[in-house]
């Protein structure tokens, strides 16, 4: 059952690195398969307004990445919806093997498969995870109308999501295990302005409670980093937003990474330690993470991977 | 073993008994003549997903979504993938919760998207967060009981 296909430039992810990388190596005729993951459109596609992408003063996140996908696949890009979970980079030809059965060999590979939302880990957000405890507030926001809801968090994602949220419930309490915000000024104004938001300083989420008939949140507990003092917080959501990690499961063994997983490139490149493996977006960039970065770096990619294939060949 | 499957009409809601040697014949409900699996995901409100839930014993697997959700619409391609591969033993359809927001109180959906898949009138299996074709397809293979 199981097929073979061979391209000169893989593409693994599709977010903006991804399809930018696409829409280069199909004008430069390497006809590119991307292989598009667990997550189709990727990070922004559980975003609204992206206000910062020139072009557009404000786009909704899915529609941009509708719009890339469609881009990529106008200049002639395959796109499957595909997981690689398999990646042998020790030989080339190098070889990925989907979730689809499909082998996929490559000349080339541009691994764009970004960062994605963290968890903390419990055991208790494990089990009610879609049944009240949530990564995406623009997903899931809209069923807390009127209800209390906490968010986990500090940094800009926390903030956006915990005022987002502010739409539909009646109260939201932010907690974070520390004593002030490493979101931007902007929206910390923003925050500290809304009276539906309660922040909890120098907490962490201890447990998510709940019910197991029907199976939904009902609280959380919440332990004081300092004094070990317990508080329950009734809620019918949590929002968990502590921040990303790069989704470097495939090559985290075979690649140099640093700074938390992040894979490493050379200096004013997009080539790993592996030549013929290029790396774009979120999953190299512990800096900048923005859209139009990693559409920089996609394009950047390509070049490469086209500067590569040309050396190979001659 | 029965020898046929029941299966609601999708279109106008009229219960249907299929043979399951012509499940793959494309059958038409004997009521409306809607072809009743065509291998696409259907649209449906909570009324035809009342009487599909309490009498068929073809899969249903229903993914409950909403147009401001980036993941329930980048899944909808997977999904309706899912549904030709799935078809004909089991059926797809979708449901939009912010046009029928009680259907996903009743249903204690609290994220989207959420997958759910009805067997001889009851939940069978439930699964928060998107997935890609080949998962959505082996999900329903794995969870539900296939006819024929």
């Amino acid at each position: 059952m199981s097929d073979t296909r061979h391209t000169k430039v893989l593409i693994i992810g599709s977010g903006p690195a991804g399809y930018t990388a696409g829409v280069y190596a199909s004008r430069a005729m390497l006809e590119p398969i991307l292989v598009q993951g667990m997550e189709p459109g990727g990070q922004l596609t559980t975003t609204t307004d992206v206000e910062n992408y020139p072009g557009y003063t404000e786009v909704q996140g899915p529609d941009l990445m509708i719009k890339m996908e469609e881009h990529a696949r106008a200049m002639g890009t395959e796109i499957i919806g595909d997981i690689i979970l398999d990646l042998d980079l020790s030989k080339r030809p190098f070889t990925a093997k989907g979730d689809s059965g499909t082998l996929y060999t490559a000349d080339t590979v541009i691994l764009a498969t970004g960062a994605r939302a963290k968890w903390l880990g419990l055991p208790s957000e494990e089990k009610f995870k879609g049944f009240g405890v949530s990564a995406c507030a623009t997903c899931d926001g809209f069923f807390y109308r009127g209800q209390e809801i906490v968010v986990v968090g500090g940094g800009n994602t926390a903030v956006e999501e915990a005022l987002f949220l502010t739409n539909f419930a009646s109260k939201v309490t932010l907690i974070h295990r520390r004593d002030e915000l490493r979101a931007e000024k902007i929206l910390i104004n923003r925050l500290m302005k809304n009276e539906k938001i309660e922040p909890l300083w120098d907490h962490q989420l201890e447990e998510v409670v709940g019910d197991d008939m029907p199976l939904g949140v009902t609280g959380v507990r919440a332990k004081h980093v300092k004094t070990g003092e317990i508080t329950e917080i009734p809620a019918k959501g949590v929002f968990i937003a502590i921040g990303h990690a790069p989704a470097n499961e495939l090559v985290k063994d075979v690649l140099d990474t640093h700074m938390g997983g992040y894979v490493v490139t050379k200096p004013d490149s997009t080539a790993t330690s592996i030549p013929g493996v290029f790396a774009a977006g979120d999953l190299t960039d512990h800096k900048y993470r923005q859209a139009v970065t990693s559409a920089g770096m996609g394009c950047m990619a390509a070049l490469e991977a086209e500067h590569f294939i040309a050396e190979q060949d001659d | 073993m029965a020898a046929s499957s029941k299966m609601t009409c999708l279109d106008c809601g009229a219960v249907n008994r299929v043979p399951n040697d012509k499940l793959g014949a494309g059958p038409k409900c004997g009521t409306c003549g809607t072809k009743l699996n065509e291998g696409k995901v259907r649209e449906i409100d909570p009324a035809i997903l009342a009487k599909a839930m309490k009498n068929d014993d073809t899969p249903l697997l229903v993914d409950f979504w909403a147009p401001w959700c980036g993941p329930c619409r980048m899944m909808a391609p997977a999904f309706q993938q899912a549904a030709g591969a799935l078809a004909p033993q089991a059926r797809l359809a979708k449901i939009n919760t912010e046009d029928f927001p009680k259907v996903s109180q009743k249903n204690n959906i609290r994220g989207i998207p959420a997958l759910i898949l009805y067997q001889n009138g009851r939940e069978v299996a439930r699964q928060a967060g998107a997935m890609p074709a080949n998962a959505i397809e082996q999900f329903v293979r794995t969870k539900a009981k296939m006819p024929g």
